[in-house]
């Protein structure tokens, strides 16, 4: 798992520790701020928050652990509670038309990329070059910012802090299929997006 | 027989580490022989890398806020329950 080593002294697998949390215990709930603070904003940045924007929801999102701290039973990783309220927080700060819809423009843009017998029409074009530049770090910030912010929220979960796919469905709230199309979304979103960019570059 | 189409469906949605083994070898096998599918799961890799560099480089929370958030814990003990609220 992801968790800094260095600022993860805490065991939250002991068995007292969601009693403690349910109390309220400052000591415990400082172990958790200590422990996730940096991954939670580091989320909240991942999914498209500005500096700023990222601060006031990660506080927020404390704020709530804090006031829903009598109800946390521990079935759930302490993590799993925390990125849980995180993107429930996200999802409040944006309009409902930036929700996951069942129709995706994506998905007809990879269609197009395969023949009726599902082989290459059009191949990947090589972006080995471009994604081992100095400009790709723009580049993808760019591409994510097209990206629905669940999918984003999906990816950064993933690809940055490594969770299960099982802890994320458990964030997110969604099914395993669902999670599957969500990351199948965003990574081709990300990979036409950068590969549009690396044969304009050369061409 | 899977065609390109569903191997990049089963790479991408990371449906291939609950796959059956037989399905696993299958893309194996198809990876083997089909370079643009070898690029595409390569150039996967790659994004997922970049993305991690893009993050970690981020400045992270400002000293404001760690200190605003454990303010909050050292401080819960005085709080009223609120156990109704939806989180």
């Amino acid at each position: 798992m992801s968790t800094d080593p260095k600022s993860s002294p805490a065991d939250f697998s002991d068995p007292e520790f969601p009693a403690r949390v349910r109390a309220r215990d400052p000591g415990a709930l400082q172990d958790v701020a200590r422990a996730y603070l940096r991954q939670v904003f580091r989320a909240a940045r991942g999914a498209g928050l500005p500096s700023q924007q990222a601060e006031d929801v990660v506080q927020a999102t404390f704020t709530t652990f804090i006031e829903t701290a009598p109800r946390f039973e521990g079935r759930s990783h302490v993590r799993t509670w925390l990125f849980g309220i995180l993107y429930r927080k996200i999802a409040e700060t944006r309009r409902a038309g930036d929700r996951d819809r069942r129709m995706d423009a994506i998905d007809e843009v990879v269609e197009s990329r395969f023949n009726a017998a599902g082989s290459w029409s059009r191949p990947p074009e090589p972006t080995e070059s471009l994604l081992h530049g100095r400009q790709v770090l723009e580049q993808i910030k760019g591409c994510l910012e097209s990206a629905p912010s669940p999918q984003r929220m999906a990816f950064v979960l993933r690809e940055v802090e490594g969770l299960e796919t099982a802890e994320i469905c458990e964030i997110l709230a969604v099914t395993h299929t669902n999670l599957g199309v969500m990351l199948y979304r965003v990574r081709n979103r990300l990979r036409e997006c950068l590969e549009a960019q690396g044969v304009r570059s050369t061409s | 027989m899977m065609s390109c189409r569903q191997v990049t469906e089963v790479i991408a949605s990371d449906r291939l580490v609950d796959a059956p083994w037989r399905r696993r070898l299958t893309v194996r096998l198809h990876l083997l022989m089909c370079q643009h599918c070898r690029r595409y799961a390569a150039q996967l890799v790659s994004i997922r890398a970049a993305t991690r560099r893009l993050l970690r480089q981020d400045p992270g929370p400002s000293k404001d806020l760690e200190e605003a958030v454990l303010g909050l814990c050292r401080d819960a003990d005085d709080k009223p329950d609120d156990v109704d609220r939806e989180p």
